[in-house]
């Protein structure tokens, strides 16, 4: 009874001590950046860059963009956000919560058709979905995720849409709907060409024309404690300095900018 | 992948200690007590429990966020540490304590309550002599029980706490990072981990429910 | 308040359906509380105890109040812990959790709690199972152990409720005896609660009625079992027609008794001549006699003239309550299957005549000689 008591308290002071990673030092605090899932693998380079450059390092929380919104929203320490569309930084601007000066897009995101290695659909264009030998098409949830809008818009200007309609699963994110191609739950995935630029298997780039471009904004969050390293890294990340790193991994660059 | 062991071992080490205290204060007031609203109380409990965990997210996102009572009386800032995501891993790991525990304590005998009284003991000696003691199976398998809930606690804590590596990304989340990003290895490996302790504490469970032979 | 007066109780509370009034008045003594089960003698023990809040009344031990709710005076309500009234639960109530010495030892406080509770053990015979646990113990042994825990508490009051019932005869007859020795020993006033008429008599003095959530009657235990004040003291017996009377002789045909002046002839039994006894006229073996009709062997002894009071008819029953027309002007019951004397025109009011079989006159018990028993 008495050592169950003493093992208690043992505890408490376990519980009042704080986490871990990169720990911020006074001189140097480190940036929380909030992020789209789809920039999973371009970010730690390109923040990995950014610290050496300037010895500000960042910590990342990956998530779907709306939640990361709602997140801002409810007062998430966070510094900078990187969504995967433009609207909800705007939505985040218009309620004062980021900095307007700060807003722009970063980045034109590409949608491609993906399958995995030795599927063997062989797929040439769109319309070859139609074929029967094509089973169950993965997208984003359209009406949630900017890509799965895309590849709705794609799908309905060639209309298709309503034929394929038995045939499409709608998966959480565009991760997600990979994770199906990938494991072979689905024959073909639409997906960003972020995701698949390093992964082999069969890749079909939708052709732009077909939706409105995936315009990818970030802005930097009002009320930081850390909003000059912010602002740095927003710098950054649309600037000369990152282009390759962007390219690299499939993204386009935006002409223009509301720098 | 070592960086999450340690959050979630402080993650689920506070929300242990938390579903201990508070699921048996509460265990007993929802067995013992008799007040206007108990119902509803019991009811409101249970929630976390029948809810997608994304609700209780967000919910909770609302309760310790920006204009939340919480927030702005006790200065109280948990978004995205871990100290919030322990706070959802213990609400959504207390429904399933408190079922063990209230049903472990009105299984005891209010008669040997009384004849506790009749001899002279005080309340809350009674209560550490007599209703605990003969309830302490039920209470340490609701525990466990509750524990593991809070172990493999995901969506709540995605909201709260965000998926900050180092910091606030628990094993749960790095199973469904993996997976998503196509390292069935690790997702594996952190699966059977997450699996074996899950097994292990529904085994423990078990044993505390089977009645002793005494 | 009487000198003796050890433990006084005066409560009230109604539930629904149900009103519970009791008053007691305990010396050290040991009182049976005796009635039908539902009558409230538990929720007077409760009540005694500090387990339930009466809505009014007072409970005095010792002069000491613990309970007072009445009028303007100050409101008294002392809880279990505070009252040292000890309870013998009608389940034992042994902490399953712990050892025959650990439950004896848990209302003891001090340095020396184990060697005490050793003691108690011991004088209750029971140190040789100390360390064992309730559940290894037989339904005897833990009777022991609860009581010998209740008192090793230090109570200046026992209760009691049904505490021998599962236990077989001989077992019961011993802590009986036991208890009765305790008490003496220790001085107390006992309240012991139980609906057997058999265990009133082995244990108590005095016996309290209850029945419906009064007290009915109080007195001696002789006194009230031959002259229970009301009809449902006397049902609450389950004797109805039970009378004293005298033992004149034993002659071939029975036993005959002088019943206040009248000649009754019993079942034949060997008694002395002049004892006083308790005796039971079965109301099966009570006929109506129909006056035009020749009388059958059934009817021929034990004849009365009585007046119907009043008739109950049942499934399977009829029951007739009268009332002697001569002395000793007493109540009786007959029982008859219903089909019975549909043309006699039992009525309230009706003068009938009645005749008893002496096979329906049995003698219970013998009685002390005469009147003024305890006081009540």
């Amino acid at each position: 009874m008495r050592r169950g008591l003493a093992l208690l308290l043992l505890l408490v002071p376990l519980a009042a001590c704080s986490g871990g990673g990169p720990e911020a030092t006074p001189q140097q605090p480190v940036v929380l950046v909030s992020a789209a899932a789809n920039l999973a693998d371009v970010l730690p380079p390109l923040l990995e860059s950014f610290r050496q450059r300037t010895g500000i390092p960042a910590q990342v929380n990956y998530g779907n963009t709306a939640q990361l919104a709602a997140q801002i929203e409810r007062g998430a320490p966070v510094d900078l956000f990187l969504a995967a569309d433009r609207q909800h930084v705007e939505q985040l601007a218009r309620k004062g919560l980021v900095l307007a000066d700060t807003l722009c897009v970063y980045a034109r995101g590409k949608l491609v058709l993906w399958a995995r290695p030795g599927s063997g659909l062989g797929l040439r264009s769109l319309e070859d979905l139609a074929s029967p030998r094509v089973g169950r098409i993965a997208i984003a949830n359209p009406d949630q995720a900017p890509y799965g809008a895309a590849a709705r818009q794609a799908l309905q200007r060639l209309g298709l849409w309503e034929a394929l309609q038995p045939r499409i699963v709608i998966a959480e994110n565009i991760q997600q709907a990979l994770q199906y191609a990938r494991s072979g739950n689905v024959d073909v995935a639409f997906t960003a060409l972020s995701l698949v630029i390093d992964e082999d298997g069969e890749r079909l780039e939708v052709p732009s024309r077909l939706y409105d471009p995936i315009e990818q904004a970030l802005a930097v969050v009002k009320g930081s404690p850390r909003e000059a390293a912010a602002r740095r890294l927003a710098d950054f990340l649309v600037g000369p300095e990152s282009a390759a790193a962007w390219q690299r991994y499939g993204y386009e660059r935006a002409g223009e900018g509301g720098r | 992948m070592l960086a999450a062991l340690l959050v979630s071992l402080k993650v689920v080490g506070v929300a242990t200690l938390v579903i201990a205290v508070f699921g048996t204060l509460l265990a007993l007031l929802l067995a013992r007590g008799r007040f206007p609203g108990r119902t509803l109380l019991e009811l409101l409990l249970t929630l976390p429990l029948v809810l997608p965990p994304t609700v209780v997210g967000f919910f909770l996102l609302y309760l310790l966020g920006r204009g939340s009572p919480l927030r702005e009386w006790l200065g109280l800032d948990l978004l995205f540490t871990w100290q919030g995501a322990a706070v959802a891993a213990s609400l959504v790991g207390l429904p399933l304590m408190l079922q063990s525990a209230r049903a472990a304590i009105a299984a005891v005998d209010p008669e040997l309550e009384d004849a506790a009284r009749t001899l002279g003991r005080s309340e809350p000696e009674v209560l550490l002599r007599v209703t605990l003691p003969l309830a302490h199976r039920g209470i340490l398998a609701g525990l466990f029980l509750g524990t593991a809930r809070a172990l493999g606690e995901f969506g709540a804590t995605l909201m709260v706490a965000g998926n900050i590596p180092g910091r606030t990304r628990t094993l749960p989340m790095v199973v469904y990072d993996a997976a998503l990003s196509g390292d069935l290895a690790t997702a594996a490996q952190v699966s059977l981990l997450l699996s074996g302790i899950a097994f292990l504490a529904l085994a423990i469970t078990r044993r505390l429910e089977q009645p002793s032979r005494r | 308040m009487k000198m003796d007066e050890r433990l006084y109780v005066e409560i009230e509370k109604r539930y629904p359906g149900f009103h519970l009034q009791v008053r007691l008045s305990l010396r050290t003594e040991v009182m049976v509380l005796y009635g039908p089960s539902g009558a409230g003698k538990t929720q007077t023990l409760r009540a005694i105890a500090g387990l339930m809040r009466p809505d009014r009344g007072e409970i005095r031990l010792d002069g000491r109040p613990l309970f007072r709710c009445q009028g303007t005076r100050a409101t008294v309500n002392v809880p279990p812990q505070g009252r040292r009234i000890g309870y013998v639960f009608q389940g034992y109530a042994l902490f399953p959790h712990l050892t025959a010495l650990e439950n004896v030892a848990f209302g003891i406080r001090g340095r020396h709690r184990r060697e005490e509770a050793l003691s108690w053990l011991r004088r209750m015979r029971l140190e040789h199972v100390a360390h064992l646990y309730p559940s290894q113990l037989s339904g005897g042994q833990q009777q022991r152990v609860a009581i010998a825990r209740t008192l090793a508490a230090g109570p200046a009051a026992l209760l009691l409720d049904e505490p021998f019932s599962a236990l077989d005869l001989d077992a019961k007859r011993r802590l009986q005896e036991e208890l009765r020795q305790l008490q003496r020993e220790l001085s107390l006033p006992v309240l012991y609660v139980t609906h057997s008429l058999e265990d009133a008599f082995a244990v108590g003095e005095r016996i309290a009625v209850i029945t419906e959530g009064r007290v009915q009657q109080v007195g001696a235990l002789a006194e009230v079992v031959a002259r229970p004040a009301n009809r449902r003291v006397a049902s609450v017996f389950g004797l109805p027609n039970v009378i004293r009377a005298r033992v004149r002789c034993l002659s071939p045909e029975g036993l005959l008794l002088d019943w206040d002046g009248r000649e009754l002839l019993a079942a034949p039994r060997s008694l002395p001549a002049g004892a006083w006894v308790f005796a039971h006229i079965r109301p099966e073996e009570v006929r109506f006699i129909y006056p035009d009709r020749p009388l059958s062997a059934a009817v021929r002894h034990n004849r009365l003239r009585v007046q119907v009071l009043e008739q109950r008819l049942g499934p399977d029953f009829r029951l007739v309550r009268v009332l002697t027309q001569e002395p000793p002007w007493a109540e009786l019951e007959v029982r008859s299957p219903p089909s019975t004397y549909m043309d006699l025109g039992i009525a309230p009011g009706s003068q009938l005549e009645v005749a008893v079989r002496p096979a329906g006159i049995v003698v219970l018990e013998t009685a002390e000689e005469a009147a003024e028993e305890g006081g009540g």
